[in-house]
């Protein structure tokens, strides 16, 4: 266990509320328009319920499982996110760190700080780079070549930023820092392009990040794609998708086992991580979540935040009747009625005034 | 009686409790969805009354384990009551005696089984929560059956202690947990342990904290006397079902063979009613009897009691029964909530709504 810095996320969201200015609290927090992307995303996992069984010797419980054959302590994954160097000051390093120490895979972004390079140099365990397209093909090229070079054991590229989706908390200043002319290339993404990055990257596993229909998915797999990533990116791009737990079961059946499957957006406790493997995904992205770790304590917040999302994924095992991964299957949950107006924090009851803005 | 509403028994015991005593006894697990889903639960139910019926005379006596019961409702287990006074249990089996029920005497309160049962005639029961192997099981055993307790209600759905954050927040655990020996045994409890447990024992078993009809049918081949539905008032596994949405799986599984006991968030006397409807045996109330206790003890537990059997009579008699045998799942609809689910969501009087 590292330092208890915090002993529950309600904590470490108070102190990562302290730590950050307006600007990276509404970044971090907010989302497309209305929101009602990101409140669908907790909306449908407060909308699945658990079937626990009983007397089933729970004494040891294994929560490993593994991203593309490298071992994962929890089936959770550090989600891409940009700029983490303007709330921690490593950037993407500290992130690196949390990952190294915990036995997590982190993935970085295109658009964090260090280079793609001093990342990878940072720590032997695997990661994947995430791709934002800033360029023509050759860019492309060029930025996977060192991609590779750098030895990533993934490469994900991200699908569903074709325009910035319009973050309404953030003030002027704030937009103007994100008004990049280069984010015009996202909207030329095509499958051409997945056959471009593919044909660099050899036997590496290509991840499509941002996935939200069956029929996406199904092409996906027939593109020769690894992994598909479900994502509406927190509810910070599309407004009024529908919530990503909501997509898994189509998606699943789309795939029919030729790809993993990973998942991200509102994840954040272990019972939302153990929905998420119910209905068939391998791991689960946080990020939001990642975000306020980092916030509240750099890389040693994040390893804590790790260890408490742990402690509650062997909790919600051990009271469901399972002892590794492998034995929860889609008959563990079942359908609810959601009982809390779902937001941001409305997994977290007990902050003041129920939600921190 | 000094309350005349369960309103102002949980404003008085608010007043009453330190701060974490008090997010000890109002508190679930993570998020509280699963205290939430059994308000919800209830609260997706309504009555649907018959008229014209003579309902002069009300009997809503029962039995439970073929033990007279004035109502059908039992005191569940709590651990922890000397929290709220030092000799909470002693009120709880006085109330029971004098009222005229049921109580679980739960394995982890104070004072011991044995000063409970010294000055106590009426049929009690004992809550278990397995935390040794086979001597500790034999002495512990010897000395309920020794004090004639009528039934043994081993507990189930703690395999794990779960995170109860309104406690890890205020950095405060109650003495349960900090001197949670054993542990490894609630982990590793299996059918195994509760045929020794039951072959040790030799009397009748409830199953405490089903919510699988799967289980409940194992239950009965291991025989069980009663299986019990909990949620453990969402105190255990977070975002499970509420416990009045799977009482009916359940009573078709038991299908006549056990009888069937729940609790999880009941409240009122038309609460009770619904499981009844449903095909439930009797209504364990937890956070209720806390609720009493921490605002005046034993003659607060008394009124409560009185409430809560008045709102039973109410119930029945505007629902057109004369006896709980009348009541089956005709008397029920499927309905909305009309308010935001919690654990004080029955008593839209309290100031502010909640009292935290």
């Amino acid at each position: 266990m590292s330092d208890a810095i915090f002993e529950t996320t309600h904590d470490m969201i108070m102190m990562a509320r302290r730590n950050l200015d307006q600007d990276n609290w509404d970044y971090i927090c907010g989302a497309a328009e209305s929101e009602t992307s990101l409140r669908r995303n907790r909306m449908a996992l407060d909308c699945l319920a658990f079937r626990p069984r009983i007397c089933r010797d729970v004494s040891e419980i294994n929560t490993q499982t593994d991203f593309f054959g490298h071992k994962l302590r929890i089936p959770v994954l550090l989600a891409p996110m940009g700029g983490i160097e303007r709330w921690s000051v490593n950037g993407g390093l500290d992130v690196d760190d949390a990952a190294e120490n915990f036995g997590s895979v982190n993935f970085l972004s295109t658009v964090c700080q260090p280079s793609l390079e001093e990342v990878a140099a940072n720590s032997p365990h695997p990661k994947s780079f995430q791709i934002y397209v800033r360029g023509d093909d050759n860019w492309i090229r060029e930025l996977v070549r060192r991609v590779v070079k750098a030895n990533y054991s993934a490469v994900t590229l991200t699908v569903d930023s074709a325009f910035y989706g319009n973050r309404e908390r953030l003030n002027p200043a704030q937009l103007a820092l994100r008004r990049v002319p280069a984010r015009e290339w996202q909207k030329k993404i095509t499958w051409d392009t997945v056959k471009l990055i593919q044909d660099e990257i050899g036997d590496r596993p290509l991840i499509l990040k941002g996935i939200m229909t069956a029929e996406d998915a199904a092409l996906a797999v027939e593109h020769g794609v690894n992994g598909i990533y479900i994502s509406n990116h927190g509810g910070r791009q599309l407004d009024h998708v529908l919530g990503n737990i909501q997509m898994l079961p189509e998606v699943v059946t789309a795939v029919g086992g030729k790809a993993e499957i990973f998942i991200d957006g509102g994840f954040t406790r272990g019972t939302d991580i153990i929905k998420a493997i119910a209905l068939g995904a391998k791991a689960v992205g946080i990020g939001r979540l990642q975000a306020y770790a980092l916030g509240a304590g750099g890389a040693e917040g994040l390893i804590r935040c790790l260890e408490l999302l742990e402690r509650e994924i062997n909790t919600t095992m051990g009271l469901l009747g399972i002892t590794s991964l492998e034995q929860i299957g889609s008959e563990c949950v079942t359908e609810a009625m959601p009982v809390t107006m779902p937001h941001e924090h409305s997994s977290f009851p007990h902050l003041p005034g129920g939600r921190v803005g | 009686m000094e309350f005349r509403t369960n309103h102002e028994i949980i404003r008085r015991a608010r007043r009453n409790a330190r701060g974490t005593v008090w997010d000890y006894l109002a508190g679930g697990s993570e998020s509280e969805t699963a205290m939430r889903r059994n308000r919800f639960g209830l609260d997706s139910i309504a009555l649907k009354p018959r008229v014209l019926r003579d309902v002069s005379v009300v009997d809503h006596s029962s039995t439970l384990l073929g033990h007279k019961s004035r109502m059908p409702v039992f005191l569940a287990p709590m651990a922890s009551l000397q929290l709220v006074t030092p000799a909470a249990a002693q009120a709880v089996d006085d109330a029971a005696e004098e009222f005229g029920i049921i109580n679980m005497l739960s394995g982890h309160s104070r004072p011991s089984l044995e000063e409970i049962a010294v000055n106590s005639l009426h049929p009690k029961i004992y809550q278990i929560y397995v935390r040794g192997g086979r001597n500790w099981l034999e002495d512990l055993l010897g000395r309920v059956k020794e004090n004639n307790y009528a039934a043994l209600a081993v507990t189930v759905d703690a395999a794990v202690y779960s995170n109860r954050e309104r406690q890890m927040i205020a950095g405060w655990a109650p003495p349960t947990r900090s001197n949670a020996a054993g542990r490894e045994f609630l982990a590793g409890l299996n059918w195994d342990t509760w045929d020794e447990i039951r072959q040790i024992w030799g009397g009748p078993m409830i199953l405490k904290g089903v919510s699988r009809p799967e289980d409940a049918e194992i239950g009965l081949q291991h025989g069980a006397s009663v299986i019990y539905v909990s949620n453990h008032g969402g105190r255990q596994l977070d975002h499970d079902r509420s416990t009045i949405q799977v009482l009916p799986d359940i009573v078709r599984a038991v299908d006549g063979r056990a009888e069937v006991f729940i609790d999880g968030g009941f409240m009122r006397g038309t609460d009770v009613i619904k499981a009844i409807a449903l095909g439930a045996q009797a209504v364990g109330i937890g956070k209720l009897q806390a609720f009493a206790l921490s605002a005046g003890g034993l003659s607060a537990l008394m009124d409560c009691l009185t409430i809560l059997e008045d709102e039973i009579k109410i119930a029945m008699g505007l629902l057109g029964v004369s006896s709980l045998d009348q009541l089956d799942p005709s008397y029920l609809a499927k309905a909305r909530p009309v308010s935001v689910a919690h654990e004080m969501s029955a008593f839209p009087h309290l100031p502010g709504g909640r009292l935290t």
